[in-house]
């Protein structure tokens, strides 16, 4: 029962109550990504940055990768829904998906994490063979990709249940049209995000 | 354990079966009985629809009524959010149409 209010809260949140956690958790998630240095260049994405960008540049981007994929599932629902879609409700679950990407802004202040992204790139892009890593940070950059990727799939579980209670689509509909706004999301975002970065930087 | 096996049964709710334990098939009415003048009446009634959704549906339709069909009424007192409760309500109104749709199909076969 747990289990399934992790993956599906909106059968009892939804609307202007989620959107208010939602606004809550992806302000924090800004926040806390500005201090980790920890950004989402789309809407499933998850990156480290070694320069350090102002704290604007991180709540616009939480407003892009949510604001954009809410636009596109609204119209997806609406077209293929024969009930009544609020945008409150896709604008609000939408919002509480984001969730476990604030536990991601959390882990990017690991410094494990950054000291094996420096390695990677030590490695291949400079082809610096002197380049070292202690075992610890190995093990820990590893749990952490371990853990992000869990991160992700929790997130999109989330989405596909935000997308499906709001427009009461079922089955194959429902996937196939959650699929498609997600695909359509990720290119918006990315694209949107490049604009982003270069009006800040 | 036989007195509170009997005491189960007793309290145990009566329920109106709509389905044919046999074959799937919805059931009819054959015979209805006054308990005050002891007349038993035979036939071949049709069940009422609001009869033959499942008592959960029935249930949320008399919460419906009794929440003045207010679905945000509704869906604080059954502590889930509204369009949950807007899509059971759609959910009913499609089981609704295709129970209509195929009693009008039967009626004309007949």
């Amino acid at each position: 029962m747990k289990t399934k209010k992790l993956i599906n809260p909106f059968v009892e949140i939804a609307g202007s109550k989620a959107l208010f956690y939602g606004l809550l958790v992806m302000m924090l998630t800004g926040l806390t990504g500005y201090f980790s240095q920890t950004h989402f260049p789309d809407v499933i994405s998850i990156k480290i940055i070694q320069e350090y960008l102002p704290l604007g540049y991180f709540f616009v981007q939480q407003l892009m990768i949510w604001l954009i994929p809410s636009l596109i599932f609204f119209v997806f629902a609406f077209w293929g829904s024969s009930s009544t879609v609020r945008v409150l409700d896709i604008l609000g679950t939408l919002a509480l998906a984001r969730f476990p990407y604030f536990i991601a802004a959390l882990l990017g202040f690991s410094g494990s994490i950054k000291r094996f992204g420096n390695y990677i790139m030590a490695l291949v892009m400079e082809q610096d063979m002197s380049a070292t890593i202690s075992v610890i940070d190995i093990i820990m950059a590893i749990i952490i990709l371990f853990l992000t990727i869990l991160l992700t799939i929790w997130m999109v579980a989330l989405m596909y249940n935000a997308f499906r209670v709001s427009s009461n689509l079922k089955g194959g509909k429902a996937v196939g049209l959650f699929i498609a706004g997600l695909f359509i999301s990720i290119i918006a975002t990315l694209f949107a995000n490049m604009g982003l970065y270069q009006l800040w930087v | 354990m036989s007195l509170f096996l009997i005491c189960k049964i007793q309290i145990m709710e009566k329920r109106l079966p709509i389905l044919c334990p046999g074959c799937g098939g919805i059931l009819k009415v054959k015979s209805l009985h006054c308990d005050a003048c002891d007349t038993t009446i035979t036939g071949s009634f049709g069940l009422p629809v609001f009869h033959k959704l499942e008592q959960k549906e029935q249930d949320f339709i008399m919460q419906f009524i009794l929440s003045s069909g207010s679905l945000k009424q509704m869906s604080k007192a059954l502590q889930l959010s509204y369009p949950t409760v807007r899509n059971m309500l759609d959910d009913l109104i499609e089981k609704i149409t295709q129970i209509k749709k195929t009693e009008d199909e039967n009626k004309k076969a007949n």
